[in-house]
């Protein structure tokens, strides 16, 4: 090996202690490589704006959101979060701009976690369906839900 | 030339379209450590020379087209990315400018949803083709520079995740425009992140151009000749490594690839070392494609999304786009309501496979890993099509709740399936 192959080789390796290891703890690369701002996550609905005319229900691609509904004042969407694939349809076809992603990134790892308490969620609740009503219909979707996961995992063993 | 030509897709699994001479035979596949992607491979030996390769694919049908059918056309402007785990945004590309077609308004997008398009598809292009050759130095047993090239990705990927908010999957493209804006904050951010990457893949192509043990596995290896090429019609790289400049952007222009300065990469050797550097060139090429893109997004004006009635009227169309792999064709048949009659995909990686197979002829089983994985393949987006075995010549037409019935009965009584 010819003397100047050896000194780039050396220089390399001093520089590469130097520097330290290129891998990173997943937590340390977190912290120095945020996720980006523009994040894409599940949908939001501003409760004020919106008049349950059902666009977002009918765009989404994975039928995720489900809807009741009186008339424009009374009604409530809920949504099947690991269903989502946070493409923003429903943001990009509302008629009413009262639909927003939102961009907290720890919501977008959210997989199936097989909890359903944590899966399903209320996301607008409009006029006499607020309260009581909301909270009734969403423990029953819960009950449904456990129902189709015991299914599963039955037809599984 | 027909008698010439002997496709490779096999059907039987008796051997009875064994070729002559063959001693030993070698399967790969749908399970294997080298493939991710479930295909089968037969590859007839003499000794140690390949006298020919064959292939089974079908082994994932998805159902994508049929889903299609069931879902509105706004609904599978995000079914269509997934038909191919890194060329999503060519497919989603294809899909929106047949939609917009038989809508009539391709006229009516504005020239910077047409230019942020471009981006998507160039950025993609870009980060395919890394992953690729990163994968090929790592089959040739180079693992320093898969884990060089990888490491460098990870800039277009970052520039990619801050414009589309996905790493991988940028779902910019709708019906009549794209999804969200490139402001000039986010130009100029990955101005620079575009210049350190340029100068990265170009000290990739000196390392696979200059390192001897990187070129003597890849020189002269899997040849296919210009007159060859010719009668298995390969598309993409593959094509423009054996010498046929043939590219849609240029061939057949759309988006706005006619007013932006590039050229087209073609070698004519026909090794895999010419294939390899189609791709590299063609990545410094992408890159700087997106400089002029970021330049002319500056002054480029126009409404991001155009308003397209969700039903669509009657007609068929058919359109294609430069795809990574290569040639990438969707056809499309509209019935007047808000959902496709019928819908077809051909992937490129399809039209490849002859090509590549017929390059095994005469080489040494060795040099198979690197052969095979020349012309990138990519099964998931390959495998729409479903072959029945018809030797007893009995045909039959099950539906899905017969074939649900039958499968949780198999299941249960564990008794096989047919």
């Amino acid at each position: 090996m010819s003397k100047k192959k050896l000194l780039v080789m050396g220089r390399e390796v001093i520089k590469n202690q130097a520097k330290g290891p290129v891998t990173l703890h997943i937590s340390e690369r977190l912290e120095k490589h945020p996720p980006p701002e523009d994040i894409r996550t599940i949908p939001r609905i501003i409760e004020e704006k919106c008049i349950m005319c059902g666009t977002c229900v009918k765009v989404c691609p994975t039928h995720c959101l489900w809807m009741e509904k009186d008339d424009k004042d009374n009604g409530m969407i809920w949504l099947l979060r690991p269903q989502c694939m946070w493409c923003g349809h429903c943001q990009t076809y509302c008629p009413k701009d009262a639909i927003h992603i939102d961009r907290e990134p720890s919501l977008s790892v959210s997989l199936f976690s097989f909890n359903v308490r944590q899966d399903y969620e209320m996301i607008c609740a409009k006029g006499s369906f607020k309260g009581e009503k909301a909270e009734k219909k969403l423990a029953e979707v819960i009950e449904e839900g456990a129902k189709t996961i015991k299914e599963i995992e039955e037809f599984r063993s | 030339m027909a008698e010439d030509f002997r496709s490779r897709f096999r059907v039987l699994t008796d051997g009875s379209d064994t070729p002559l001479g063959a001693d030993h035979h070698i399967f790969i596949g749908p399970q294997h450590p080298w493939a991710e992607e479930p295909a089968h491979f037969i590859i007839h030996l003499k000794g140690e020379r390949v006298v020919e390769a064959n292939i089974r694919i079908g082994f994932n049908l998805r159902g994508m087209e049929k889903a299609m059918e069931a879902r509105t056309w706004r609904q599978n402007t995000m079914l269509i990315p997934r038909a191919c785990g890194i060329c999503s945004a060519v497919h989603q590309n294809v899909y929106v400018r047949l939609v917009e077609r038989l809508a009539g308004i391709e006229d009516q997008v504005s020239e910077r949803a047409k230019l942020i398009r471009m981006f998507s598809c160039e950025a993609e292009r870009v980060h395919s083709h890394m992953l690729w050759y990163g994968i090929l130095a790592h089959d040739a047993g180079f693992d320093t520079l898969f884990h060089v090239t990888w490491r460098d990705r990870e800039i277009i990927m970052d520039i990619v995740e801050d414009i589309s908010g996905n790493r991988v999957n940028p779902a910019l493209m709708l019906i009549g425009g794209v999804k969200r804006d490139l402001p000039k904050e986010k130009a100029d951010k990955a101005r620079p992140m575009i210049n350190d990457l340029i100068k990265q893949v170009e000290y990739h192509k000196k390392v696979f151009t200059e390192e001897t043990s990187i070129v003597n596995r890849l020189e002269n290896v899997g040849v296919l000749t210009k007159e060859d090429a010719k009668k298995v019609t390969p598309n993409g790289p593959t094509a423009r490594g054996s010498g046929l400049p043939y590219d849609i952007r240029k061939t057949f222009p759309y988006e706005l690839y006619d007013d932006i300065d590039w050229n087209v990469v073609y070698y004519t050797e026909g090794d895999v070392l010419a294939t390899t550097l189609v791709r590299l060139d063609e990545t410094l090429e992408s890159l700087r494609m997106l400089n002029q893109i970021l330049d002319r997004l500056e002054t480029a004006s126009g409404e991001l999304l155009q308003r397209v009635k969700p039903r669509i009227s009657e007609g068929k169309y058919m359109t294609r786009a430069e795809a990574p792999r290569g040639e990438d064709i969707h056809y499309g048949i509209a019935n007047g309501t808000d959902k496709p009659e019928r819908y077809k995909i051909r992937a490129p990686s399809l039209g490849n496979i002859d090509a590549t197979l017929k390059r095994m002829d005469g080489e040494y089983i060795a040099d198979m890993p690197v052969i095979l994985r020349s012309y990138d393949p990519c099964f998931s987006c390959t495998n729409r099509v479903m072959i029945i075995n018809q030797s007893t010549g009995e045909k039959k037409i099950m539906g899905q709740d017969e074939f649900a019935r039958r499968a949780i009965k198999a299941k249960k009584y564990n008794r096989p399936f047919f």
